[in-house]
């Protein structure tokens, strides 16, 4: 009587981390073969002064640890509507900017690369500004970890389609992830969106004592479609059965993308 | 509202039929006709133990003629009169102590037998007799068959007899993979397989991430699956139908048997209701694991379960008919916190209910009458400071079936009937507890009526050749009730139109002749061809690696055409050492008409009313070589399988239009099962698998866009994943057995050797180094040992 019971207690316990201990990752060596460079163009309009810059770069391989460098001897302009053409210079940065263009909600710009003899355009329309009503930080519980979340609390505009990105800086460091989303089931309604930011890496997670902020815009519905077309199939997290080139609002073969959108910072400090 | 639409609907194509039939009909009866006097005999093989139809008793009379029971243990022969003299019957079955009953051959006579128990030792080699094997002569190809008998062999997985997990060891079968509980059947996708349980469709076949089917194998009477050439009774998915047929309950006596294994436990219950007339069998299973789960402090708010339920009662009325009852009741639920207020929970399941009528006209006439209902529904319910909401999507059908078959003679084997389904699809809807956050939408439920008429006759033309051949016409009416879009050249919607409930917005008819040949070259051998189409039109729109329940059922429309098949196939079947082994070696190509793919970053979740602006359209193409050698008797039985395949897809969108492998290409599959008597008390299995890994979409470089690195494909699924293999063991101890109960313990280990098979291979950023990215390989399963306890009253 008492050993059977004891040996069931023990098969329990035995099966249990059997099949916790069962699942694994590993890092391995894969075999690619490499493709042609292709370039990869973005391009911003923002609201603010200083925001709009047009950034150029090409693909690397998969295994190269190199940095990624500028391209430079492009010819880049952005028209409006009405006949304005500015031409963007590259800085020391590597950016093409221009230094004293701002863009405004309602109109639609146009941007060109003429690059190597090739042209790529794109178009975008700058949506009307959505302010930010607060932010705020909670921590949340996720895979028995703790994160702190910046949320960002906003009234969606009625009737219209709504598109929105956030940027976040962590002690100035931009966090290499666009976190977005869209107002369907939501129009018009109070909106607290939660910056999931559950990076790994040190720099780029939240702890007391970090200053964080966040940059909210306000975006057309093609780039919109571009980030939730990169995130479901060309971060190459697996989840998705057939991994693609995300949705490009860029003619002419170039990778990236072309936003004219709005843009609200909100800075926070965490307390320790 | 249902019964107008059916009736007009049935109404116009038997109009159109009405003109054809006669003709066919009596095409068909003039093969019966013969010269000579004729007596019939006929009725229904049962095992005297427990009053169990027998499915697939070989019935000889002499030489005269021979036959098989049909699914319901009914046969029927035809032999020439001769009187004063008498004609001695012989039966047999796997598992039976074949029978031979004598009588006098002047009058037509309905003998219903009782088979008993196998005396057969264990450490015999019983020479399997030709009767018992797998036939032939019948011109089915493209088919494996699995009796209660070879049932109780096949390996143990987690401790559990698995019958969907033993046909994945089959040729041309193959496993999604680990995690997954879909099948691909010669290079089909996993919504291809029409699974029948009673004859009532099952959308969802496996708990918990494919681990457990969603019925107990123990009740399994029958399994039969068809990777080609299915005759005309069958139809509506491309690749394959597994047709699995339950027990009826003990009719003779009560038994209750049950398990209890480490994840789950199981318990059935069956006996008479009115001993030798009427049965019932009731059978349950559920997970117990998460009753422990809530003991722990930081794993309670975590939900994890399944269960499932079978129930069946059946009832003789009189001498020509019976009634058989039967229900089934699934659910699957894993949720996270969301019993506290702050998480999230998945509720998946089936429900089925079954009523069919058999009624024997006279030895020759048999009609099985079928009324099916079917919904399959899942459910997301998420709940937290801010949101509670839930996404819910079913499918309900009801169908009638109505089949005849016709025992014409001992040459003419005649099976006509009709189905008609009607299915109600809600394909997703957002409902907010919580107005305040999320506004619901609730999307057009879809409605169609999907119908089929048809004939079979399985002719034996000549000693040695036998052909079946029938035609299935199938007419699918999309219905209204909501707004149907156009869509343009460009994918995006042009118009819409609205039609009122029950209107028809579209028809397709289709038309599948099925032919199949045998020619026994023979006592041992023979060559088989078959010919087939095929049409589907329900789809499943997946965009995951693992079937989630989030995957859409769509049904054809206005713009989504049903998906049409057509395979050729060609086998040499060989006995050998008296009929101790079988080697059946196949051949087959198969092109798929109008397949679906989603576009480059559709739109999937969420509630879209048009989602056929997310789809590409295409065509498919599968070929392969299947070899399979069977050891069927003696200490030592088993099996050996080997595919050789290759499956490609080419949709215009996609990989620059070209063809490209499917997924589900797997080039090699290599699977060997043994089952080995080792004493009275100790039987050990094993089963060994290899195939070559998926074909995947791997970058061919990578950039950065908003800082986040992003990865550049070009070609698409031009990699392999690694292949994947692995040694499953397992050994069951028999404590004890005797007439009244028996007991025994089954261990098994699931990946003896540890592999760590790819469930997946991801790439991120180097954690250290931001300017490195490196490729993950994430494995699910490694070395899973397991125990269960078995018992039988």
């Amino acid at each position: 009587m008492k050993t059977t019971r004891y040996s069931f207690k023990l098969i329990i316990l035995l099966s249990a981390l059997a099949i916790a201990l069962s699942s694994c990752e590993k890092v391995i060596d894969l075999k690619l073969n490499p493709a042609d460079s292709r370039y990869v163009v973005e391009g911003i309009v923002s609201d603010k002064m200083g925001g709009c810059y047009v950034s150029i770069t090409r693909t690397k391989e998969f295994d190269s640890e190199a940095g990624y460098t500028p391209v430079s001897g492009a010819t880049v302009t952005i028209a409006d509507d009405y006949g304005h053409t500015i031409s963007l210079a590259q800085g020391s940065d590597g950016l093409y900017r221009h230094p004293d263009f701002k863009g405004e909600s309602g109109k639609t710009y146009h941007l060109k690369v003429l690059l190597e003899g090739k042209t790529y355009t794109a178009s975008s329309v700058m949506p009307a500004v959505v302010p930010i009503d607060s932010v705020y930080i909670t921590t949340e519980d996720f895979f028995d970890e703790k994160y702190l979340m910046v949320h960002a609390t906003f009234k969606d505009p009625q009737g219209i389609d709504n598109y929105y990105s956030f940027d976040q800086y962590i002690n100035g460091l931009k966090v290499k992830e666009v976190f977005f989303d869209n107002d369907e089931l939501r129009d018009g309604k109070n909106y607290d969106f939660v910056i999931f930011n559950l990076s790994e890496t040190d720099r780029f997670k939240l702890k007391p004592g970090d200053s964080v902020s966040i940059d909210m815009h306000s975006t057309d519905a093609a780039v919109y479609k571009y980030w939730y077309s990169l995130y479901q199939g060309a971060t190459g997290t697996g989840g998705s059965a057939s991994p693609a080139n995300p949705v490009s609002n860029i003619q002419g073969g170039a990778l990236g993308y072309f936003s004219a959108q709005t843009s609200e910072v909100r800075s926070l400090h965490v307390p320790l | 509202m249902l019964i107008v639409i059916y009736r007009t609907s049935i109404i116009n194509a038997c109009i159109n039929m009405k003109k054809a039939v006669p003709a066919i009909l009596l095409l068909f009866a003039s093969l019966a006709v013969s010269a000579q006097q004729k007596i019939k005999i006929g009725g229904v093989v049962r095992s005297a133990r427990t009053g169990e139809t027998v499915i697939g008793a070989h019935i000889k009379a002499d030489t005269l003629a021979a036959t098989t029971s049909n699914e319901y243990g009914y046969y029927s022969l035809t032999v020439p009169v001769v009187k004063g003299e008498t004609i001695d019957i012989e039966i047999s079955a796997t598992g039976l102590e074949p029978y031979t009953i004598s009588i006098d051959a002047d009058k037509d006579t309905t003998i219903d037998i009782d088979m008993g128990n196998s005396r057969a030792r264990l450490d015999e080699v019983t020479i399997v007799s030709n009767a018992t094997g797998r036939s032939l002569s019948s011109p089915q190809t493209s088919v494996e068959k699995l009796s209660t008998q070879e049932i109780k062999n096949i390996p143990v997985v987690f401790g559990e007899k698995d019958i969907l997990k033993a046909i994945q060891l089959l040729p041309g079968i193959k496993p999604a993979g680990d995690g997954s509980s879909g099948m691909y059947v010669r290079g089909g996708g996993t919504d291809q397989n029409l699974i029948l349980l009673d004859e009532a469709p099952v959308y969802n076949a496996a708990h918990l991430l494919g681990f457990f089917s969603t019925f107990n194998s123990d009740a399994v009477k029958d399994i039969t699956v068809y990777k080609g050439g299915m005759p005309a009774q069958y139809g509506g998915r491309l690749s394959s139908v597994m047709d699995i047929k339950l027990n009826d309950g003990n009719n003779q006596d009560f038994g209750v048997s049950g398990g209890l294994g480490l994840i789950s436990a199981k318990l059935s219950v069956e006996g008479p209701i009115q001993k030798g007339s009427s049965s019932f069998l009731v059978s349950g299973r559920r997970t117990y694991a998460d009753l422990f789960l809530k003991t722990s402090e930081e794993y309670k708010d975590n939900e994890l379960y399944f269960y499932d339920l079978n129930a069946k009662v059946n009832f003789q009325l009189g001498e020509k008919d019976r009634i058989y009852l039967s229900g089934y009741y699934g659910k699957d639920r894993l949720g996270a916190g969301f019993k506290n207020g702050d998480g999230f929970r998945v509720d998946w399941g089936n429900a089925t209910g079954t009523l069919r009528w058999n009624h024997m006209f006279n030895n020759q006439l048999f009609s099985n009458t079928a009324l099916i209902f079917s919904n399959y529904k899942y459910k997301i319910s998420i709940k937290d400071d801010s949101y509670d909401f839930d996404i819910f999507s079913q499918i309900q059908d009801i169908s009638l079936k109505e089949e005849i078959q016709w025992m014409a003679g001992n040459r003419n084997n005649i099976r006509m009937g009709f189905q008609s389904t009607y299915h109600a699809i809600r394909p997703g809807e957002v409902t907010s507890n919580d107005d305040s956050y999320i506004s619901g939408e609730k999307l057009f439920e879809r409605y169609s009526l999907d119908n089929a008429v048809y004939i079979n006759n399985t002719w034996q033309a000549a000693k040695k050749l036998n052909i079946a051949y029938g035609v299935r016409f199938t007419m699918f009416n999309v219905l209204g009730g909501g707004d149907f879009y156009n869509i343009g050249t460009d994918g995006k919607i042009s118009d819409s139109v609205n039609y009122k409930s029950g209107e028809v917005v579209k028809t397709y008819i289709n038309f599948e002749p099925r032919l199949a040949v045998s020619y026994q070259l023979n006592e041992v051998s023979s060559v088989k061809g078959s010919f087939a189409r095929n049409t589907q039109n329900l789809h499943l729109l997946s965009n995951s690696t693992t079937a989630m329940p989030t995957d859409k059922w769509l049904a054809s429309n206005n713009n989504i055409k049903p998906e049409i098949s057509d395979q050729v196939s060609i086998g040499y079947y060989r006995n050998f050492a008296g009929n101790n082994y079988e080697l059946t070696v196949e051949g087959y190509y198969k092109t798929m008409q109008n397949q679906i793919d989603y576009k480059d970053g559709a739109y999937i979740y969420g509630a879209n009313n048009a989602v056929e602006t997310e789809l590409l359209y295409g065509k498919g193409r599968s070929y392969g070589l299947e070899v399979l050698l069977k050891k069927k008797s003696g200490r030592l039985t088993g099996w050996l399988s080997y595919t050789l395949s290759k499956t490609e897809r080419k949709i215009d969108g996609i990989n620059n239009n070209e063809w490209y492998n499917a997924r589900q290409d797997r080039t090699h599959d290599i699977a060997l099962v043994a089952n080995y008597q080792l004493s009275k008390k100790w039987t050990l299995s094993g089963n060994w698998v290899y195939y070559t890994g998926d074909a995947v979409t791997f970058p061919a470089g990578k950039y950065t866009v908003g800082g986040q690195t992003a990865y550049y494909y070009t070609e698409r699924n031009g990699y392999r994943m690694p292949a994947y293999h692995r040694l499953d063991v397992g050994a069951t101890w028999k404590l004890k057995k005797t007439r009244k109960w028996s007991h025994e313990l089954a261990f098994s280990v699931f990946n003896l050797y540890g592999r760590e098979n790819a469930y997946t291979i991801y790439f991120r950023d180097n954690k250290d180094n931001p300017e490195k990215t490196e490729a993950v390989k994430v494995a699910l399963f490694k070395f899973i040992p397991s125990i269960s306890y078995n018992f039988k009253f």
